[in-house]
């Protein structure tokens, strides 16, 4: 049966789950294919349960990966709970505190990036020169200007979201009848030939597509059927509850190391979320966490797929691989995943060039997201507990050990290509985790020192009075709210 | 000023090509005010090679941070504009193109437009939407404008000049900045016997020079890095068996182009290089396929002016020393590799050589993790290029000659492979972030060797087919008129005082 290796055209899509996966990707696919590409929608009820594990911080990135949808900030912010983010400020990790901004790049004075001068000066704070960090300590927010001489400039800022209301908004997002709506139970995945031929429902239907987009969830309803297996590195549990804003909220999420894993809290339009992670094998973990009545729950491996795509299908998000929400990483990769798909959506049945080149940068992505994430557990003063042991025993990629070496021994940012993280990234959490480079670029030298201690004390202060202006987030929000709702009207 | 424990207080440079007056330059003026002493080593009797003459537009970077005037660096050079490559011949013969630098028309919802243009049928030649190719191809030049929006501001540009002359202008400006020139030969070199680094360098006159860091610029013959510590080299003949190279000079005649010419023969490829006072000439061959003489008589007999010299004959094994840093020698230029000069990389992979020696600049440790981390990232380059290189030569249609038919039938890198499939299968473009050749490039050689994919990416199917088409209309449209209104390239030399008035700059006709 020569069926799917030809070059007949993709006329049929079918999407499963009932989660974010699902409504960004149903989204995306209907506002940027064709309309003679028909879409069908399969919502498998109950896929949509691990989306807590998407964590509550969207990166920068969401910004343009929205507008080439068309959908623009207003529309988002305006139908739906995001809220502005300039990171996360983590607590009682591992003995540091720091807030790890979205930041642009710093300064590079001479050629010399700017951090050698912070140590070549013997200062070992680099917060102060972060003006999305000190705009986060107090509160404050505003859109960064593009006038580089502002010091605001060099802010970056992503967006707080609530993954379950996220992932509506995105489906309100999806064009009126565009869709095939799909609702009920899978009772058999037909397979033949290494690709699913039939999807037959409980109700007696079947569905016949060219190609099937996985995005239910941990699950991987589509993808295991083609005997793709998760390779789990540990499991986690985690329940979100909301409560009312207090007025205080700052413009960062908050996350704090505890013994059982860490909570944070995350300023939403209307409430606060808060995301507990913990070890559900942890011995009295029970005890210690009580899940409130009317919290999502969840209970996920963490890991992946060898591969995300297997013969015409295509995993997306959690059914592809499971990350830890510690950071922006499970939304980064989900955005990835999607423009990843969007870029090699295959043209004919045969979608072999198309799975090894998706495969190829799933793999990348994953695992350099994978660095960011088991450099987080890296140092000597964490918890002697189980869910703190099963982090820090996950392998260390080579390239982990040569970013982290390059550091510490002279500063050097090892990069990779196309990393879901950035030269800044790194460079806060490894200031944040208390890493500082031994050696510093000798061409700082050059540099007159007392030129050098104007230059960084007139930084700060420049930080510092920028902020000083700033109105503080909560007040940015409803006035921004108000101009857009008067704009509406 | 601080002294760290185990900084480099001397460093010597040995060779006075491009690349050690290059390293010289850029060394001296990075280094300046700290206590280090730079010494270059060149024989004024071993000639140098003299690498390619043609640039690609990071080296404006180069000279911009060595805070070179540019019309001043043009007059010292007899340098002229380059905005990319006409490529001759490549697909198949008769056909022509040009790898301008710069992009194809603009992005749509984050889409490269090249993939609007196949949904349209391919009806105008997508060059037309590139304001590099078009400027070049009327033989104009401007400077690209700082302002973002405009149109003119979607080409870069690079320079070809003289090297040999650009050596002699760097080297007054090391000499300024403090670096001390020895003349005379290297004729021993004492390793360090608990080490094996190099310690010292006897001279032919008996002088002893050492230094804790060595940078060989000594060329193919890589007197530090493979006589006196043996690390080897990658033979690439495999996939680029071009082994010999004729050079010839002649008189600039007609228009003074704004790009250089590389013209696929049947045994190689031939280059011609517009400076403002001569036309450089050469052909790159491989031996196995056509005799010195042959070569020589080929070259000749195509020069488009009388010549100005005797033909100088070069050889080389295509590929890459093992190590670039190896112990406290740090190989740059030729000592480090050679790729055939059809992409202008010679003095490209010169530049970087220095730039990440600058970056992982080390100290009297040679700590281990330092070399690695310089040899990860100067294979990453050269690998990219090297790959980049025999695109040219198998994205082709041409199997008129034995050398044709032999890249027919060579398996490719996987890599390679993978991108023309990906390329062939729905224009899709393998990307990465570490290379000199970025998707336009690729681009630019794929569809000028008529690579044209059989679809496109989906997405380009969503908006109306006239919208599509009355956007590209008047993107054309307005990069047509603009390049009117620009002026020839000898016009404009002239105008911005980049004239060295030694030569026909207007060709004698």
């Amino acid at each position: 049966m020569a069926l799917h290796k030809s070059d007949d055209n993709v006329k049929k899509i079918v999407v499963c789950g009932n989660g974010l996966a699902a409504q960004m990707t149903v989204c995306a696919l209907a506002r940027q294919l064709p309309d003679q590409i028909q879409l069908t929608w399969l919502r498998i009820a109950g896929s949509e349960q691990s989306d807590i594990f998407y964590g509550n911080t969207a990166p920068p990135a969401t910004y343009e990966f929205n507008l080439n949808l068309g959908i623009s900030e207003p529309e988002l912010l305006s139908g739906s709970e995001a809220s502005f983010s300039f990171g996360t400020r983590y607590q009682n990790w591992g003995g540091a505190a720091w807030t790890q901004c979205f930041q642009q790049p710093l300064p590079i004075i001479d050629g010399v990036l700017f951090h050698h001068y912070l140590s070549q000066q013997n200062i070992f704070e680099l917060e102060p020169f972060l003006v999305s960090a000190v705009a986060a300590q107090k509160g404050a927010f505003a859109h960064p200007p593009e006038d580089r001489r502002h010091a605001l400039s060099r802010a970056e800022y992503g967006y707080h979201i609530d993954p379950l209301d996220w992932g509506r908004f995105f489906e309100r997002m999806v064009p009126r009848d565009r869709v095939d709506i799909a609702a009920g139970e899978i009772a058999d995945i037909v397979v033949h030939d290494g690709d699913i031929e039939t999807v037959r429902l409980s109700d007696g239907r079947e569905l016949v597509a060219d190609l099937y987009v996985d995005g239910s969830g941990a699950g991987a309803v589509f993808l295991s059927s083609l005997g793709v297996v998760f390779k789990a590195e540990r499991r986690l549990a985690a329940h979100m509850q909301y409560r009312p804003l207090s007025g205080a909220e700052g413009v960062v999420r908050t996350l704090t190391g505890c013994d059982f894993g860490w909570v944070s809290d995350t300023p939403l339009q209307s409430h606060v979320a808060t995301l507990t992670v913990f070890d559900p094998q942890m011995p009295g973990q029970a005890a210690l966490i009580a899940v409130p009545e009317g919290a999502a729950v969840a209970e996920v491996p963490i890991g992946r797929h060898p591969i995300a795509w297997a013969g015409n299908c295509v995993a997306i998000g959690q059914a592809a691989g499971v990350v830890e929400p510690l950071t922006a990483a499970p939304v980064v990769l989900l955005i990835r995943d999607v423009d990843r798909l969007l870029s090699l959506l295959p043209n004919t049945r045969d979608m072999r060039v198309e799975s090894r080149e998706f495969n190829r940068q799933y793999d990348e992505d994953y695992r350099n997201a994978g660095l960011f994430h088991r450099a987080f557990y890296e140092g000597h003063a964490f918890p002697d507990t189980s869910y703190w042991r099963a982090a820090r025993a996950q392998p260390i990629d080579e390239r982990l050990s040569a970013k982290l070496a390059q550091f510490e021994s002279r500063g050097l940012h090892v990069a990779y290509d196309l990393e879901p993280f950035t030269q800044e990234d790194w460079l806060i959490l490894s200031y944040g985790m208390g890493r500082r480079p031994g050696r510093y670029d000798r061409i700082a030298d050059r540099a007159d020192r007392d030129r050098v201690r104007q230059f960084l004390s007139g930084m700060r202060q420049d930080i510092e009075r920028c902020v000083s202006a700033m109105p503080n987030h909560t007040d940015y929000m409803q006035n921004f709210m108000r101009y857009l709702r008067q704009q509406e009207t | 000023m601080t002294t760290h424990p185990g900084t480099i207080e001397k460093i010597c440079i040995v060779g006075g090509g491009t690349a050690g007056w290059m390293t010289a330059a850029a060394l001296s003026h990075k280094l300046r005010g700290l206590p280090v002493a730079i010494t270059l080593i060149e024989s004024d009797e071993i000639g140098t090679v003299g690498v390619g003459e043609a640039t690609l537009p990071a080296i404006r970077s180069f000279n911009s941070a060595l805070q070179i005037d540019e019309a001043a660096f043009m007059r010292a050079t007899e340098a002229t504009f380059k905005l990319g490559i006409e490529f001759r011949n490549w697909g198949r013969i008769g056909d022509r193109y040009i790898h301008p630098f710069g992009d194809y028309g603009q992005k749509i919802d984050g889409l490269p437009f090249y993939h609007y243009w196949h949904r349209l049928g391919q009806g105008e030649r997508l060059d037309e939407y590139c304001y590099g190719i078009m400027l070049a191809e009327q033989g104009k030049f401007r400077h690209p404008s700082a302002n973002e929006g405009d149109i003119e501001s979607t080409f870069g540009y690079a320079y070809q000049f003289d090297a040999t002359r650009y050596a002699a202008f760097l080297r007054q400006f090391s000499e300024a900045g403090g670096v001390r020139r020895v003349q005379g030969k290297v004729v021993e070199t004492s390793l360090d016997s608990v080490t094996g680094h190099v310690s010292h360098l006897k001279m032919d006159d008996g002088q002893q020079i050492d230094a804790d860091l060595f940078v060989d610029c000594s060329g193919f013959r890589g007197i530090l890095i493979e006589q006196a510590l043996h690390t080897g080299y990658d033979n690439w003949s495999q996939w680029l068996p071009c082994n010999r190279a004729i050079a010839v000079p002649c008189e600039s005649r007609g228009p003074l182009t704004p790009f250089t010419r590389a013209t696929a023969l049947e045994a190689g490829w031939q280059w011609r290089i517009p400076l403002q006072h001569r036309t450089g000439n050469g052909h790159v061959y491989c031996s196995d396929f056509i005799t010195d003489d042959e070569a020589a008589t080929r070259l000749l007999n195509n020069l488009d002016a009388p010549a100005l010299a005797a033909p100088r004959q070069l050889y080389f094994t295509t590929g890459r020393r093992r190590q670039f840093w190896n112990k406290n020698v740090v190989a740059i230029g030729l000592a480090a590799g050679f790729l055939e000069p059809l992409e202008s990389t010679s003095i490209h992979l010169i530049q970087e050589g220095i730039t990440e020696l600058l970056q992982i600049f080390p100290d009297k440790q040679f700590l281990a993790s330092d070399i690695e981390e310089y040899n990860r990232r100067m294979s990453l380059n050269i690998e990219r290029v090297r790959d980049f290189l025999l695109l040219h030569y198998v994205a082709t249609q041409r199997d008129d000659s034995e050398m044709w038919r032999y890249f027919r039938n060579m398996t490719l890198p996987d890599s390679l492979q993978e991108k023309i499939d990906a390329w062939l299968t729905r224009g899709h473009l393998v990307r990465y972030e570490f290379g000199v050749f970025l998707p336009p490039s690729w681009v630019a050689v794929l569809l000028g060797q008529n690579l044209i994919p059989r679809r496109h990416d989906l997405r380009a199917d969503k908006a109306m087919r006239d919208k599509i088409a009355e956007g590209a209309d008047a993107l054309r449209g307005r990069i047509r008129s603009s390049v009117e209104r620009a002026s020839g390239q000898a016009e404009y030399i002239k105008q911005v005082r980049a004239a060295s008035d030694t030569g026909p700059l207007m060709a004698k006709g």
